[in-house]
């Protein structure tokens, strides 16, 4: 149902007008009007009616649960005092729980190694996470990023394509899940003097690694910190990035460590400025000694594997931005229907309707975009990169206008408003800034740029 | 300030009033915000605004001297105010807010015949922002239409637990300035005290973390009493009064923005001349350059328009311009915050960075004084209107 209610907005036709496009397309030749009549409907509902079949369910199923366990507790998690590394609040952990019960933690494959359905499975792993992601953001950002870190700690055994290895630990992790004790895992590259080196080949090759392994018996010796981390503190296990000793990062290895392995150590968690339901966590690693069954996709596979997941993981990062700026038009959408100023409701004023008609456009569009780039099974670098910092900054220019619009009333934290804002700051920065998105566009075109006939044309 | 107080001012003094209050604000102040995720205490911020009364920032006597906005219809009053409120904002825009509603609240003390009362306040908006394009009519003292007289009435009505005016204030403010308007009276403000409120404090609000963000109302058994018994301004100098306001808090909130943005810049640039990344200092990548530059470019516009506001040949009010420079510099200053976070990456995202609670101090300043979106409305009438009535005069 509309927020806003009654038949027109002042400037407008009302639907029975007989001048109103939707009385205009009720006069059209029946053949036609099959076609090209529509009724009126929520944009989201018939965004969703263009998806396959399959797809429209799992859209469907991801709202449900997101309206029904995210969404209530969005202000008060966000709100709570900033608990300890390892420490999970009541709410948080019983929205883990649910989500294990209900498949969120386990459904990027079918059974035996997941609970996604088999009719699923043809349909790119990236759209669904898409699909589901934006619902779970458009909830709470911090609860999404708690559920969708989970899986960025997966994406490198995922990628690793190592059956043995995918049946030794998502098999268990799963049926622990599964059963109400939900085992989680952590994807951890960023160290304290590589951020963006960790994301951008450029800067790989002039860095070296902080964290080093070294050979030790049948495995390897891991040493050094990793940092923000989401989730680091309530994983299971943990993909970690190490170099190999007097190695570079062309050397980086993925090392499955089990949180609980001698030598691994919670330093601390962050107090972040949104998201804050879930966790960013320093880690240590004092030689801690993981096994070679271990390793994850081989020795020096480990940027390999990084980038592949980050190609697989920027697009949902777009799709988180849409669901946060879909929130903050849902947010202001309410708030200019029912406020009433001198006769009129704000959305009674013409330049209220522009504003609100360009969040809903730069939105849209932004979805389009996510969409577009995630129906592939193999993304590109260029389009995930693309994706993720444009859908990002549009995200925090359409919040603005909806902070713009709501003046002082969009400051309380009830309001919701500023609690999107600040959840969304963080898409234009983890997953590669945008800066370094931008430059991950340019890395991977160079090379149709470099031999284009327009490029060979060289001009003294 | 009264114009025997500022006629005797050299630009010398000045400077080393400024002077002063940055020496101050960098040995005393600065030291106890070093903790941005702990913000000062009610008490802290209160000792501060104590030490700036003995500094002469905030002037707490009968007469208008030479404090914060005592008068500032005088150039010399508007620079050292401006100047005043950078400084405090470079080290804690909490801090310099207080001070700013705290000068203004007093000079509407002195403007009703009073002496300034302590643990004043103040609210500025109405129920909605300043009041659309109505406002502009009221304003440039042309006639309201209807709907336009109906809009002021709601949005300057007498705050109700349904319709509250926001506060950002000290936990223990005790008066609090409404401005209220009505189609018979026009422009009245009253001085309510605290116990004629209801008052709702909101936690956690976006920003100004030392301050308390309320929902404020006046008790409906009190409006009777606070309009006619109470310390009261009403008809032309209540709409003088109003205007003055306006471009008093349009001016101190762009040179508390600046100042804090100048203390973002300056630790962004600092960082990017020290981080390593991509092979080199980050300084040394375009990105971190156009990110830099973006955020002291904010600065620099800003303080050009601050300085011409000050100018003894500069218009003053002038609401028009006061507001075209807020929508032209506060969201540019929010923008810029938010690079110079971005220069930081993770890091700028944690709360004991700092960079965060600029951007959200930023963003606060780019919504209390009216946002972009009701001044670009309001200037558009302005220009429609002025002239209008231009023609019409006699």
């Amino acid at each position: 149902m509309s927020p806003i209610g009654s038949s027109a907005l002042m400037g407008h036709l009302g639907a029975d007008h007989p001048l109103s496009p939707r009385a205009a397309l009720a006069q059209l030749h029946p053949l036609v009007k099959g076609v090209l009549q529509y009724q009126p409907a929520a944009l989201w509902d018939s965004d969703t009616a263009r998806l396959p079949w399959r797809m429209q369910a799992y859209r469907r199923r991801a709202r449900d649960f997101a309206q029904q366990c995210l969404a209530p507790l969005a202000l008060s998690v966000d709100a709570e005092p900033h608990v300890g590394a390892g420490a999970l609040s009541p709410a948080v952990r019983q929205v883990l729980v649910e989500a294990g019960r209900q498949g969120w933690l386990t459904d990027l494959l079918p059974a035996p190694l997941g609970t996604s359905a088999w009719l699923d499975v043809g349909y790119p792993l990236v759209w669904r996470t898409c699909l589901r992601v934006e619902e779970f953001a458009r909830a709470c950002g911090g609860l999404m990023l708690l559920l969708s870190a989970h899986y960025l700690g997966m994406g490198p055994i995922l990628v690793s394509g190592q059956l043995p290895l995918l049946w030794q630990t998502l098999r268990p992790a799963m049926q622990s899940t599964l059963n109400g004790d939900p085992h989680l895992f952590a994807f951890a590259i960023t160290e304290p003097g590589a951020g963006s080196d960790a994301e951008d080949g450029h800067g790989a090759a002039a860095n070296q690694p902080g964290l080093r392994a070294w050979r030790e018996g049948a495995g390897w010796r891991l040493r050094g910190d990793k940092v923000y981390i989401s989730g680091g503190d309530i994983a299971r296990q943990l993909t970690v990035f190490a170099a190999l000793n007097h190695e570079g990062f062309e050397s980086w290895t993925c090392f499955l460590v089990d949180a609980d392995m001698p030598g691994f150590e919670v330093l601390r968690t962050e107090l972040k400025m949104g998201m804050r339901a879930s966790s960013a966590a320093h880690l240590r690693f004092n030689d801690v000694w993981v096994p070679d069954a271990r390793v994850v996709g081989g020795l020096r596979q480990g940027w390999a594997l990084n980038r592949a997941t980050l190609n697989l993981s920027r697009l949902p990062v777009g799709a988180m931005a849409v669901g946060l700026a879909q929130a903050a038009v849902d947010v202001v959408t309410e708030f200019v229907g029912h406020v009433r100023l001198g006769g009129r409701r704000l959305i009674d004023h013409q330049d209220v309707q522009l504003t609100v008609a360009q969040m809903l456009a730069e939105t849209s569009a932004a979805r389009a975009m996510v969409w577009q780039g995630a129906r592939t099974w193999s993304p590109r670098q260029c389009v995930a990169s693309m994706v993720k910092f444009h859908c990002t900054d549009t995200a925090m220019r359409v919040i603005e206008m909806g902070m713009d619009l709501m003046g002082e009333h969009a400051l309380p934290h009830r309001a919701r408003l500023e609690k999107i804002y600040r959840d969304a700051r963080l898409t234009q920065i983890f997953e590669g800034t945008n800066q370094v998105n931008r430059l991950s566009v340019v890395e991977d075109l160079q090379e149709h740029w470099l031999t284009s006939p327009l490029t060979q044309k060289v001009t003294p | 300030m009264s114009s025997h107080a500022t006629e005797s001012l050299t630009a010398q003094d000045l400077l080393a009033c400024v002077e002063t209050l940055r020496r101050y604000a960098t040995v005393s102040l600065a030291p106890r915000c070093e903790r941005p995720e702990h913000p000062l205490s009610a008490a802290a911020l209160r000792e501060a605004l104590q030490a700036l009364q003995e500094l002469g920032v905030l002037n707490p006597d009968d007469l208008p001297a030479w404090g914060c906005w005592d008068d500032d219809a005088h150039p010399w009053v508007r620079e050292w105010s401006w100047q005043a409120l950078k400084e405090l904002g470079r080290v804690n825009v909490g801090l310099a807010v207080a001070v700013h509603m705290q000068a203004m609240s007093w000079q509407l003390d002195r403007r009703a015949g009073g002496a300034p009362r302590s643990h004043g306040a103040l609210v500025c908006n109405g129920i909605l922002g300043l009041g659309r394009d109505a406002v502009v009519a009221d304003v440039l003292g042309g006639t309201l239409s209807d709907e336009q007289g109906s809009w002021m009435a709601d949005n300057w009505a007498w705050p109700d637990p349904e319709h509250p005016r926001y506060l950002y204030a000290l936990r223990d403010w005790a008066w609090v300035w409404v401005p209220v308007w009505s189609r018979d009276q026009g422009w009245t403000w009253c001085q309510v005290s605290r116990d004629q409120c209801e008052v709702e404090a909101l936690p956690r609000a976006h920003g100004l973390d030392e301050l308390t963000l309320f929902a404020v109302s006046v008790r409906a058994e009190h409006v009777e009493a606070a309009s006619q018994q109470g310390v009261v301004i009403r008809g032309q100098a209540a709409r003088e009064a109003w205007v003055h306001v306006q471009a008093m808090h349009a001016m101190g909130l762009l040179a508390i923005g600046a100042g804090s943005l100048t203390t973002a810049w300056h630790r962004a640039r600092d960082f990017a001349e020290m981080r390593h990344q991509g092979g080199q200092i980050i300084i040394g990548h375009a990105a971190v350059q156009a990110l830099l530059a973006e955020a002291s470019g904010s600065i620099h516009e800003a303080e050009q328009a601050l300085r011409a506001a000050v100018s003894p040949l500069a218009h003053w009010p002038d609401l028009r311009q006061r507001w075209t420079d807020r929508l032209r510099h506060q969201a540019n200053l929010s923008a810029g915050a938010s690079a110079a976070l971005q220069v930081f990456g993770g890091m700028g995202y944690m709360q004991d960075n700092g960079m965060e609670k600029t951007l959200r101090d930023l963003n606060v300043l780019r919504l209390m004084g009216g946002a972009p979106a009701e001044l670009r409305m309001i200037l558009a009438t302005w220009d429609r209107v002025q002239p209008r009535l231009r023609e019409m005069a006699p």
